[in-house]
């Protein structure tokens, strides 16, 4: 139960009705979650490299939109910070801080897949 | 048909979910994943409501907002912007300056998204059916102008759209189409009226000249003429007059091939054929006898239309036939005596007088070239005639010159030119405008004229035994023509629907 506690189960709840109520499309959904979230890290270290921090903004800005459908509220936080610091310039500590986005992703992955397929959200 | 919603979206999941959301409503979706694609997918296929991402790469929902509103044909579409509210209210501001609709909040609850796209489309509807009215009220308009201008034919108003509509609208456009379509049937009847009387009125010219032809080519042959001397003086007047009238009236020009042809055809008919014919027949047979057996033109046309299959020969108009074939005999009966064989042949030489007619009737409707002057044409036909008779009458040493030339007679040719002139070109006239059939009728008037000027000029009389035969020449006419004569000025008229007037 520990694990569940960092997804925000409102926002899953609210996902799983704007599908209808569909467990399967949910279940889709995040698979597409899964396999298209981490091209955003790349984008994010790339960006950060080039110090491209308009390209970073707009990475942080969608893994947040991701994060907060899925109830990832600790990712979902780290990527609005990196977001808003983003749009007024360069992002201290940048790297550190995608690999932290990274960790709270495959966290909210776990917690999420556990969820999903135990039935935890009836 | 359910309402169609494209969503633009760089980022796969989220369009993925606001794709299936979107079905789950029960809308048609399209998907984009830029503002260049969106905005060319629109272009081909046309949607009722956007769900726009703002950022994106490359064009972001700004740019495709833009670029939306600039392109009237996609500017009314409705964009809903979808936004993280809380952190981006200056974005939903902007995008809203810019002319978007509404805003979705990411994480939209599926309520708010029905709503939000509902009252979009409704007033997207509700804008549709607003310019399709003001489009309708135009369509109206211009018919109504056409109408004004009285240049119009009911097909093409083009209002039948507006008057499927159920409304108040549709119902003004029934009312207008069906005065427009009973005013243009009046117009059409009023005018067809107008052509018949025309040709009516021409075919009695036509009879009351050529009528007189019989009786003055009688007198001529009695103050001995030559037929020959007399078709080569009678053309040479009648091309001179008509060449004249054309010069002076701006229309003379040198004839083409074509025309040259048509009147070379239609001298040696009527210059030639037509004239030394009756020329010759009145020299040895009585004028009203020759006006009588000129009716047969009206059985000759039908006949001959009737074997090139151009009219359909019918019980009735057989019967027609009969009657006329009958009049025929009674006339020859009543008027000649058959005791020489004489009588008989001139008699036969006096039939080929109507049917030189119809041959010429149907010569002039099928064969005349188009946008010929018909006073020209004549004087062109008129000169070849005259051509053609001299060098006949040079190569069979007949007399040129009309020998013994009286007062009289120079009157009587000139009067006989005068008359054919006038015949030609006004059975030119008939043929060209109602046609040979119609044209044929002529024959009526030219037989009751002939026997009139006969009785004038020349007091022959008719007997009780001729009137009837003329009485049954009639009735055989009226079998045979005025049916088909009617056909000549068929119109198609346009199909009147007054099953939905009363609706």
């Amino acid at each position: 139960m520990a694990e569940h506690s960092a997804i925000d189960l409102d926002a899953l709840r609210r996902l799983l009705r704007a599908m209808g109520g569909e467990m399967d499309d949910l279940k889709d959904l995040f698979d597409s979650f899964v396999e298209d979230t981490p091209p955003l890290f790349v984008t994010m270290r790339t960006a950060a490299e080039n110090a491209d921090w308009e390209a970073f903004r707009r990475a942080a800005h969608t893994a947040k939109g991701a994060a907060r459908d899925f109830g990832a509220s600790d990712m979902a936080k780290i990527c609005a910070a990196l977001e808003h610091e983003a749009a007024t310039g360069p992002v201290a500590d940048a790297f550190q801080r995608v690999a932290d986005v990274e960790a709270a992703f495959a966290a909210a992955c776990g917690a999420l897949k556990s969820l999903l397929n135990g039935g935890g959200l009836a | 048909m359910a309402d169609r919603v494209l969503v633009v979206d760089d980022h796969a999941t989220s369009r993925k979910k606001l794709s299936a959301a979107v079905k789950k409503l029960g809308f048609e979706v399209e998907t984009a994943d830029e503002g260049a694609a969106a905005i060319q997918l629109l272009r081909d296929h046309p949607v009722d409501a956007i769900l726009l991402d703002i950022v994106m790469p490359v064009m972001d929902g700004f740019e495709v907002l833009a670029a939306l509103k600039a392109d009237t044909d996609l500017s009314d579409i409705p964009v809903i912007v979808v936004s993280a509210m809380e952190d981006d209210t200056a974005s939903v501001v902007r995008a809203i300056e810019l002319g978007a609709e509404d805003f979705l909040p990411k994480d939209f609850d599926p309520v708010i998204l029905r709503a939000r796209l509902s009252s979009s489309l409704e007033k997207k509807h509700n804008r549709d059916r607003e310019r399709e009215f003001r489009r309708h009220v135009d369509q109206l308009t211009s018919a109504a102008e056409e109408l004004e201008n009285g240049l119009f034919q009911p097909e093409r108003l083009k209002i039948e759209n507006v008057a499927d509509r159920t409304d108040n609208l549709g119902r003004l456009a029934r009312v207008f189409k069906g005065m427009a379509e009973e005013i243009y049937r009046r117009e059409l009847k009023l005018r067809k009226n107008v052509r018949a009387l025309r040709g009516s009125l021409l075919v009695l010219a036509v009879g009351a000249s050529w009528g007189l032809l019989a009786p003055l080519s009688r007198m001529a042959a009695s103050l001995d003429s030559q037929p020959l001397a007399l078709a080569i003086w009678v053309n040479l007047i009648i091309a001179a007059l008509c060449l004249a009238s054309s010069a002076i009236r701006g229309k003379f020009q040198v004839p083409d091939m074509a025309l040259l042809r048509f009147c070379l055809w239609w001298g040696i008919l009527v210059g030639v054929l037509q004239q030394l014919a009756l020329f010759w027949v009145t020299a040895h047979v009585q004028a009203t006898t020759v006006s009588l057996i000129v009716t047969l033109e009206g059985f000759m046309v039908f006949a001959v239309a009737a074997a090139l299959r151009l009219e359909k020969a019918t019980m009735k108009r057989m019967i027609g036939l009969a009657f006329g074939l009958a009049g025929s005999a009674l006339v020859i009966l009543s008027r000649e005596s058959l005791g020489s064989g004489d009588t008989w042949f001139w008699l036969l030489v006096a039939a080929s007088v109507p049917f030189l007619f119809a041959v010429e009737d149907i010569f002039l409707a099928s064969r005349r070239p188009d946008g010929t002057d018909i006073i020209h044409s004549t004087g062109i036909m008129a000169t070849i005639s005259c051509v053609i008779t001299l060098v006949v009458a040079l190569l069979a040493g007949a007399p040129v010159r009309i020998e013994g030339i009286t007062t009289d007679l120079a009157t009587i040719v000139f009067l006989i030119a005068v008359a054919s002139a006038l015949g030609t070109v006004l059975s030119f006239s008939v043929a060209t405008i109602a046609g040979a059939v119609f044209a044929s009728q002529a024959a009526y008037a030219i037989a009751i004229a002939g026997i009139i000027w006969s009785m004038l000029l020349l007091d022959e009389s008719m007997s009780p035994l001729a009137w009837g035969a003329l009485a049954f020449m009639m009735l055989g006419l009226y079998f045979v023509e005025p049916q088909s004569s009617s056909e000549d000025y068929e119109f198609r008229l346009p199909f009147v629907d007054r099953s939905r007037a009363g609706t």
